[in-house]
Order: structure tokens, then C-alpha cells, then sequence
């Protein structure tokens, strides 16, 4: 047992906690955020581990901030969610700029591990005792002490040349790739082409015969650098823009996150209509993840009928999206404080809404009933990629894959955004935390977002579509979550001067959802492997902006891609 | 008679070089509609086919003779089959134990494309082939069960002897062609039985490394080879008569191929374990019946 | 391409997509368009195909593979660049991670001495599944192009056109008078 001197009686309210939390540094409360600085030396890792492991917080992410043109230092914060008293806790740690090194918390919560390792990428903060301080996300070719998301590094700096580039391809040619497999195991690599990713990811599989002994992920092919455009050349209302286009299924749930949080940020009030709509339109984009999901599931099974009559239901939800925003995907809807003028519904197209999703719902009872009872469909998904209530905790797994393993979690029940404030959400849970329960989740929740939508529509009250944001304040931390269709979204914003973020880090639900991967392939068969990566949904070009993660060893070696062809 | 007999086997050849490749397109087309979608031509097959055979195949980064010269083998292993089935026309160049020869140069066309799959080191490839090999083993052991019970029934290695076999109407003999018929639906390799290419978990499994005009053989050599096991099962039905075959034949072929496209389209793909475990209850099975066909039923 | 007039096999190539495209790209294969029935295959092996999908604006990371991917398709190949970032790099054009899209690759595959294939752009974000038929179509030869590409620049765009006249109009209402100031709109894009 750790000796920290704990005070043994819980803090029962904010108030208490704030006071509770003097002997670790200075805490400062605004609204739902508990800013805590200059920690007492020594005193971190006790402080995370009470935060963590005592108080029923979690550890949500870290964020790294260059605040040298501000007040002269690094800044790296480490995002805690207390549900039970309602803040977020900010743990604010600074770096001098001639020494930039900071202690890790990583010893005392693993799931630090990448976070604090992108900030030394990007940041080039050091985090001492950290167990791997080895680069994470640059390409390998990066130049060492140059650290992208610095103010002085300016966004369209391409390191290198072609030339160099072409130096890279052709020294990473397969011939050279060796892989390290543990024991004498075959090493199947899935990706980065891959029919069952449609994305350019890498899973490392060690097999034997048709067993999975063990898997690793590898990726970051999908980053962008879009938080460091963001902050660099774009206004607030545009950046609700390319946070929709951080992923092409669950954008609109990004671009909410992030105007949520600059919302938070800068006090504005947005209108009950406007949080309808984004309900609504949340709602609809959520529909059509888990039909897209359950297409792209029974597709891996083999079963292309099912994803055939999925992707037909999709089309009438992708309708439903272009008579309300005008486009399929993208709807380009929000603005900060609220939704832009055209985007309203007026009555008539509710009707036509209400309608068109009643027809949904009965072609989809038609069908779903018989697909989900298909012997073969069980057969593979009963008990195949189980992931048991205890480890789904300890790799805090969010959303419909929670859901399957017994938790109860929905930012939209527990945290409500948005309209979620004024209707109830019913959240299925299921213990079995197979893909089967993962299967039946999703299927529960589009009947239950279907029904939603029915309910948001009858009460959409008459107010303005959005608020005054003429002042945005500078030097404001907001926090926007939303319950993507994969889980929790999370968006951290600084905001700046010059209509212009200071600093924005959206969080995406995978980066959580993937740690669980291995866990779940380990000791499953290789032709399971596909949809048990599938079956957290997947999104990687969510994640991708901010985290790789190297599962089982942690080692960092040179990422030299080997493609399905050539095969050596 | 000879001349008479090779032309014949000529001219089964050449129908079921040209037939296998439209039955997969009407096929597709059924496919589809079942799915709600309109389809592809059915014709499409073969234009698929035609753009493979003219492009050339490509330098694979696989320089093993090995590796193209299976495909050929393959091939050729196959229309020496059609030569001495038959099909459309009743008659070919039959001769003593080609019933043997039969099975043998059908699962052998197999092994070859699989062994020259498995020489190219792409681990697809070598998973795919290792699967289909595991798969088709069990089943041609059953097949083998089937022609032994066969011979044991029309006393007789001729081909030309043993057919059709329902002229001896025994139990034992209906419950083979009941499971034959399952095992021409396996080696198919329809879902739920198709792992060896399996599209979404293997990329394409033993044919991802071939291209073009390789590629163009081992897809046409699999239309031939579901054609010929189809003839197989049909010959066994209908009587040896020219106007069975002309007529009943291609009607039954088509039907067959219909049928098994409706049932695999209600499917899902099986593991391999567990579609192993399916062919060794029917493997099981076949002893019984031989038993069976011993004792005089 | 005469070749493929009849059928057509595509790799679909994500060089560090957001999905959008690559979701439309499905959708084209779905029931409501059905590719197929155009003789349109999507493929899992990059040997077998005879044309490529290419969605995204090609990440620093995913280039090595992405050069693999192109240089395993056999020849004649077809490229479609589908999607706003796979035709010019789209929002992230000028990221220092981003190669800008596919002109940026033809720029390493120049470098390596390979020359680049027929390139059939098809712009959008995301493209609807009908314009990545169209593109389909284009590259087969059995659709005419609809748009070519045009660079111009306009002096007077219509916008300044029409503040011009409104002035000339509030000249002969209110002689010697300053008319009010309004925005002025810039012309002079690059339009395909």
C-alpha cells in the first residue's frame, strides 16, 4: 500500500473535493473544470494514483501546450473524469523550455502510456520514468528536436523532399523486413491493405497452425496533422468543418465535441432548438454507423446477403441525411453556438422524417429477426472474441463495446449534451461481452435512436438556431464530449486570439477500444481475426491523428511496412 | 469406334470448357437478384475471363517455374477429365479403371494450383492453400468412399459400366448419391464451405498472387471443375442415352447449379474446424453405407 | 481503355482516407447502384485488379505501402482518384505530413523513374456513389467526360460587374455623391 497520507474520509461535493485536494498543489475551480497547478514536488504520482484508483475517476487523456509565447512554459495537462462530482479534473504540470521534463504517471496508469509518449513527439516535453520513451508517431525519417506542434514551427513545413521520400520507399522495400515474432510462431500480418480493414492499418499476428498465440497493433497511416492546421490557419467556425472530416462516418460527432467545447470555453448558452437538431442529426449519423456496421460484419462472415440488405436499409438513412443537410455525409451543419441558418427543420420535412424512419424500422424488423438467427452467424459469434466485464475496466473500453461487456456507460444517460438533457436515453447492456452481445447492442441501439428521434422531433421547441459569439474570450480551456457511435468522444480546446484556437485535441473513441484487441484475439482462431478487429467498430482514422499503439512489448521498431503482395 | 469415341470426348471437352464459365454467370446473376440487386450480364463471366487471358501476367516478384507451371498442369488434368466424361454427348474415350483416373486427376488439378500457391511465400496464399488443401482432403477421402461404393454396386472400374448408377435402386446407392450430392456442393467450394479464397479474411487467399493470364486459368479451371463434378453427379442419375444427355442433361446441370447458388446465398463462411468436423460426420457416414452395400442392401 | 470495356477489377487504396469516400466507394456496390451489373469488381489483392481506387490526400506513413500497393497492379492500370483528397490533397493540402494528394505521389513515383498511370479525377467530398460510377465509366471508355479542365481568371467577375452598375445607377440618382462602400468579391479560380 502506497503511504501517501490519505485522508480517509471522501469528499462528498466538488467543494469538499477542491478543498480535499490542497495538499497535492493549488486547485482552482471554474464550473465544471478543477484546474490543479504547481503540484507539490513529489506529490504526482500520489495524486493520479487517488484521483485514478480511490476517488472512481478515470483517466481520460493528456494534453501537451506549447504556452511559450503566453507565459513562457510547457504545459502538459492530464484530463481526469470524476462523474460522481460532476468536473473534470486538470492536472496542470509545467516544463521550462531549457529543460523541458516532467514526471510520468505512466508507472501508475498504463493508459497514459501513449498519451504522454505522442506529447514527446509533438511537443518535445520529457517524461521522466516513463518505461518507453521511444517515438511514436512521426515517421521514422523525422528529424530528431523537431517537434511539430510548437508555435514556432510553422503547419506546411514538409519534411522532407521528394527525393528523400523516394530514398525511404525504396530502403523499405520488403526484402528487408524482418519480423520478431516470440517463439517460432508464423507471423501473418493483416494490413495495411487489407479487404477487411478498408483502411491502411497494421496488425501483426503470431499464429499457430490456425491459432492466434499473439497480436500487435501498428499504425498511424491516417495522420493528417489536422490539429496543427487547425490552429495555424483556420477560423472557430471552420474548424467544426474539418473536425467533421477527422472521420467520414462519425464526423458530425466531432464537430459537436468541438463546438461543445468551445462553447464550454467561452460561456455561451446555445439555443434549444439548435441542440435538438444536433440530437437529431447525432442520432441519424448513429443509425447509419451500426447499419454500416453490421453490413461490414456479416461481409467478414461471409454472409454478403446480409451486408447486401444492410447497405440497402443505409441508402434510406443516407436519404434521410441529404433531405435534412443537403449532403449524404459531411453535413456541415454546426457553427459554434449552435446550427447554421438552412440547416433547420421545418414541420413538413419532420413529417416527411418521421415517415421515412417508420419505413426503415419495419423493412429492418423484416429482416433483422432472421439474419441474427442464422446458425452459421451464431456459430461464429457466441463466445468467439470475449471480453469479460473485469478486463473491459481495466482497458476502459467505451461505448457499444462496453455496452457488451456489462458496463454501464453513455456520455448521453451520465453526462447529457445537447437535447439528451431533456429526453431519456435507454442504453441496452448485455454481460455476455462476445461479438454476438456486441451485435445485439448496436441492433438495440438503432431501434432505440429510431424511437429517439421520434421523440426529439415531437417536442423541438421555436428558439433561435444559434447564439451571440461575437466575444470569445483568450486563454479558456473547454472540454466537449459526446457519445460517438464507437463511445466516447472527447475534445479538449484552448482557445486564442485573432477568432483562432490556441489549441484543440480531439480524443476518439478507438484510441480506448483498441487496447483490447489483443486480449480479445489471444487464443482465437485466424479466421476469426477480422471480425474480432471489427467488431470494436473500428475507426482508425480517428485515432490516427494522435495515437500508434504498440500493444504487447511496447518496443518501437522502425515501422517498414510488409504489403499482402511480394509476401517476403 | 476409336475416332467416333475421341470426337466425342472432343466435343464434351469443348462444351464444358464453354459452359462452365456461363453457368458461373448465370449464377451471379441469380446471386443477385436474390440480393435485390439487378446483376451483372451473364455473360459476365466470360468476359471477365476474356480481359485475364489477354492481359499478361505479370511479373510477381515469384520467379519459380513452380509456381506458373501449376496452373497449367491444372488445367490440362482437367480436360483430360471432360475428355472421357460425358456430358453433352453420351460417349468419350473411355478405358479400364478411369474411374480411378477420374478422381485422381480431379483432386490432383486441385494440389497442383495449391502447391504452386503455397511456393510463392505470401502468407495469404500459404494459409489459403494450407485451409483448402485440409478441406479438399476430407472431402475427396468421402468422394473416394462414394466411387468405392460405386464400383461395389455395378461391380465395374468403367466408367462407362457404372453408369448410371440408380439403375440398381438400393438404399445404399440412394444415400450415396445423397451425400455425393453433398460433397459436390463442398467441393465447390461454396459458402459455407469456400475458405480457401475467402475474400474478406485472406485477400484471395492461394490466388492472391497470381495476375492476368494466370489468373484467368485458375478461375476458369475452378468453372470447369464445379461443370465436371456437376456432370459426375448427373451421370450417375440419368441413363446412358444420347437423348437423356442431349436434352435432360443440361436442363439438370443448370437446375443443380441453380439450387446450390439459392442455398449458398442463405450463407454464411464456416471455419475451417468446424466445416472439417462436418465433413468427417459425413466421411463416418460412407463407412456405414459401404458397410451397407457389403451385406447386400 | 478497350481492354476493359467489358469488365473492369478495382483495388481500393486508402492512402490515409477519413472513410468518407471509402464508404461511398461501397456504397457504389451496394443494391441501390450495384457496380456489378456494370461488370465492376472490388478485389482484395492489388495482382488481380486492373484499376485502383485511390481515396486520400497519401500521409507520409501510409507512402512506402501506398508505392507497393500501386507498383503490384499489373499493367495497363487505370487510377481513379476519388474524392477531394486524393485529387489534390484537399483541406490538408499544405500539412507537413501530407503529400497533397496524388500529383504529390506521381511526384515520388517520377522520382523513383516510374511513370505515372492514366489518372481519371473524380472531385468531391465525399464523391456521391453516381460520379464514381461516371468515373468508372470514364475509364472504361463507355462515358464521355463531362468537365475538362480550364484555367481562367476573370477581371471582372460578375459580382464586380454588378457593383459597377449599381454605382453608375446611384451616380445618376444622386449626382456628386460618394456611393456606400460594399464588400468586394475576388474572382480568378481554378475550376475543373
Amino acid at each position: 500500500m502506497r503511504s501517501s497520507g490519505i485522508n480517509q474520509v471522501r469528499p462528498r461535493n466538488k467543494y469538499e473535493l477542491m478543498i480535499d485536494l490542497r495538499r497535492f498543489g493549488e486547485p482552482r475551480l471554474r464550473g465544471k473544470y478543477l484546474f490543479l497547478s504547481r503540484i507539490k514536488s513529489g506529490r504526482l504520482r500520489d495524486l493520479v494514483d487517488y484521483l485514478h484508483w480511490r476517488l472512481g475517476g478515470y483517466y481520460s487523456t493528456s494534453i501537451g501546450v506549447d504556452e511559450r509565447p503566453l507565459d513562457g512554459y510547457f504545459h502538459v495537462y492530464h484530463v481526469f473524469v470524476l462523474e460522481e462530482y460532476g468536473v473534470y479534473v486538470l492536472v496542470d504540470l509545467i516544463a521550462d523550455p531549457g529543460h523541458p521534463v516532467v514526471e510520468s504517471i505512466t508507472p501508475v496508469v498504463p493508459a497514459a502510456n501513449w498519451a504522454e509518449r505522442e506529447i514527446m513527439d509533438f511537443i518535445g516535453v520529457k517524461f521522466r520514468g516513463h518505461p518507453e520513451p521511444h517515438r511514436l508517431i512521426l515517421p521514422d525519417d523525422w528529424p530528431e528536436n523537431v517537434y511539430p506542434l510548437r508555435k514556432d514551427y510553422p503547419y506546411d513545413d514538409k519534411l522532407p523532399t521528394s527525393d528523400k521520400i523516394a530514398k525511404l520507399v525504396r530502403e523499405s522495400s520488403p526484402a528487408t523486413w524482418e519480423p520478431e515474432a516470440p517463439g517460432d510462431h508464423t507471423v501473418i500480418p493483416v494490413g495495411p491493405y487489407h479487404p477487411a480493414l478498408h483502411e491502411p492499418e497494421y496488425f501483426e499476428l503470431f499464429v499457430e497452425g490456425e491459432k492466434i498465440v499473439d497480436a500487435r497493433y501498428k499504425g498511424f497511416m491516417v495522420h493528417r496533422g489536422i490539429e496543427k492546421i487547425a490552429e495555424s490557419r483556420l477560423s472557430y467556425n471552420q474548424v467544426s468543418f474539418i473536425a467533421e472530416r477527422i472521420c467520414g462516418i462519425c464526423g458530425f460527432t466531432h464537430s459537436t465535441a468541438y463546438c461543445q467545447a468551445v462553447e464550454e470555453a467561452a460561456g455561451i448558452d446555445v439555443p434549444e432548438r439548435a441542440e435538438y437538431i444536433r440530437s437529431i442529426l447525432l442520432e441519424i449519423e448513429r443509425i447509419h454507423s451500426h447499419f454500416l456496421w453490421m453490413g461490414v460484419a456479416f461481409h467478414l462472415l461471409g454472409y454478403d446477403t446480409g451486408f447486401m440488405i444492410m447497405w440497402r436499409l443505409r441508402e434510406s438513412i443516407m436519404d434521410l441525411a441529404e433531405e435534412l443537410t443537403g449532403s449524404r455525409k459531411m453535413y456541415g451543419a454546426n457553427i459554434v453556438g449552435g446550427i447554421r441558418d438552412k440547416w433547420d427543420i421545418r414541420d413538413d420535412k419532420a413529417a416527411l422524417i418521421k415517415r421515412m424512419l417508420d419505413e426503415i424500422r419495419e423493412e429492418y424488423l423484416k429482416y433483422i429477426p432472421k439474419i441474427i438467427s442464422l446458425e452459421e452467424i451464431k456459430k461464429r459469434t457466441r463466445g468467439v472474441g470475449v471480453l469479460s466485464r473485469s478486463d473491459a475496466r481495466k482497458y476502459s473500453v467505451l461505448g457499444p463495446h462496453a455496452r457488451a461487456s456489462g458496463i454501464k456507460t453513455d456520455v448521453r444517460k451520465y453526462r447529457p449534451y445537447a437535447a439528451y438533457k431533456y429526453v431519456n436515453v435507454e442504453i441496452p447492456v448485455l454481460d455476455d461481452g462476445d461479438i454476438y452481445a456486441r451485435m445485439i447492442v448496436r441492433h438495440e441501439e438503432i431501434l432505440a435512436s429510431i424511437d429517439l428521434i421520434h421523440r426529439l422531433l415531437d417536442n423541438i421547441p421555436k428558439t433561435p438556431l444559434h447564439a451571440d459569439t461575437s466575444y470569445i474570450p483568450e486563454r479558456r480551456h473547454g472540454i466537449g464530449c459526446t457519445e460517438a457511435p464507437r463511445g466516447e468522444d472527447l475534445h479538449f480546446v484552448i482557445t486564442g486570439r485573432d477568432n483562432k484556437l490556441y489549441r484543440w485535441r480531439p480524443r476518439a473513441p478507438t484510441y480506448n477500444n483498441l487496447l483490447s484487441v489483443p486480449a480479445m484475439l489471444r487464443g482465437e482462431y485466424l479466421a476469426d481475426a477480422p471480425i474480432i478487429i471489427a467488431s470494436i467498430d473500428p475507426c482508425f482514422s480517428c485515432t490516427d491523428h494522435v495515437v500508434v499503439v504498440d500493444l504487447r512489448s511496447g518496443r518501437r521498431r522502425p515501422l517498414r511496412t510488409r504489403g499482402v503482395v511480394g509476401g517476403r | 469406334m476409336v475416332w467416333l469415341n475421341t470426337l466425342y470426348g472432343v466435343l464434351n471437352a469443348c462444351f464444358i470448357l464453354l459452359v462452365g464459365p456461363l453457368i458461373d454467370g448465370v449464377e451471379r446473376k441469380i446471386r443477385a437478384r436474390l440480393q435485390n440487386r439487378r446483376g451483372p450480364s451473364i455473360l459476365q463471366t466470360w468476359y471477365d475471363l476474356v480481359k485475364l487471358l489477354r492481359k499478361p501476367a505479370a511479373r510477381t516478384g515469384v520467379p519459380s517455374t513452380l509456381f506458373r507451371l501449376s496452373v497449367y498442369i491444372g488445367f490440362v488434368n482437367l480436360l483430360i477429365v471432360s475428355l472421357f466424361i460425358p456430358s453433352i454427348l453420351c460417349g468419350g474415350m473411355g478405358f479400364f479403371g478411369d474411374l480411378i483416373l477420374f478422381i485422381y486427376l480431379l483432386s490432383s488439378s486441385k494440389v497442383f494450383v495449391l502447391i504452386g500457391s503455397y511456393s510463392s511465400g505470401s502468407p495469404y496464399a500459404s494459409i489459403g492453400s494450407t485451409r483448402e488443401v485440409s478441406l479438399s482432403m476430407a472431402s475427396e477421402l468421402v468422394l473416394a468412399e462414394i466411387i468405392a461404393l460405386i464400383a461395389l454396386s455395378r461391380s465395374s472400374l468403367l466408367l462407362s459400366n457404372v453408369f448410371p448408377v440408380t439403375a440398381v435402386l438400393r438404399p445404399s446407392v440412394l444415400i450415396g448419391l445423397g451425400v455425393l450430392g453433398i460433397i459436390v456442393y463442398i467441393e465447390h467450394s461454396r459458402l459455407p464451405f469456400e475458405i480457401g479464397e475467402a475474400e474478406p479474411e485472406l485477400a484471395g487467399g492461394y490466388t492472391i498472387e497470381y495476375a492476368g493470364r494466370d489468373l484467368g486459368f485458375i478461375l476458369w479451371s475452378n468453372t470447369i471443375r464445379r461443370t465436371l463434378l456437376t456432370t459426375f453427379l448427373i451421370d450417375l442419375i440419368i441413363p446412358l442415352d444420347v437423348l437423356y444427355h442431349l436434352v435432360i442433361y443440361p436442363v439438370l446441370l443448370f437446375s443443380i447449379m441453380i439450387v446450390f447458388t439459392a442455398i449458398e446465398t442463405g450463407w454464411g463462411r464456416l471455419r475451417i474446424d468446424i466445416s472439417l468436423k462436418y465433413v468427417k460426420r459425413l466421411s463416418y457416414v460412407m463407412w456405414g453405407v459401404i458397410l451397407l452395400a457389403l451385406i447386400g442392401y | 481503355m478497350k481492354l476493359y470495356r467489358r469488365s473492369l477489377w478495382v483495388f481500393h487504396l486508402n492512402s490515409g482516407s477519413c472513410n468518407g469516400c471509402d464508404i461511398e466507394i461501397l456504397n457504389a456496390l451496394a443494391p441501390r447502384q450495384d457496380a456489378e451489373r456494370l461488370g465492376v469488381k472490388l478485389v482484395g489483392s492489388p495482382r488481380h485488379a486492373d484499376a485502383i481506387l485511390f481515396t486520400g490526400p497519401v500521409t507520409r506513413e501510409a507512402l512506402p505501402s501506398v508505392v507497393r500497393a500501386i507498383q503490384a497492379v499489373p499493367e495497363p492500370k487505370i487510377v481513379l482518384a476519388v474524392g477531394a483528397c486524393a485529387c489534390g490533397g484537399g483541406i490538408w493540402h499544405d500539412s507537413y505530413c501530407v503529400l497533397g494528394g496524388i500529383q504529390g505521389l506521381y511526384r515520388v513515383l517520377k522520382s523513383m523513374g516510374v511513370a505515372p498511370p492514366k489518372t481519371i479525377y473524380v472531385p468531391g467530398c465525399p464523391p456521391k456513389p453516381e460520379a464514381i460510377i461516371h468515373g468508372i465509366m470514364l475509364a472504361r471508355g463507355l462515358a464521355g467526360q463531362r468537365q475538362a479542365r480550364s484555367e481562367y481568371f476573370e477581371e471582372q467577375g460578375p459580382a464586380v460587374k454588378a457593383e459597377e452598375d449599381l454605382h453608375r445607377l446611384f451616380h445618376k440618382c444622386f449626382p456628386g455623391r460618394l456611393p456606400p462602400k460594399t464588400a468586394r468579391v475576388e474572382w480568378g479560380v481554378t475550376r475543373y
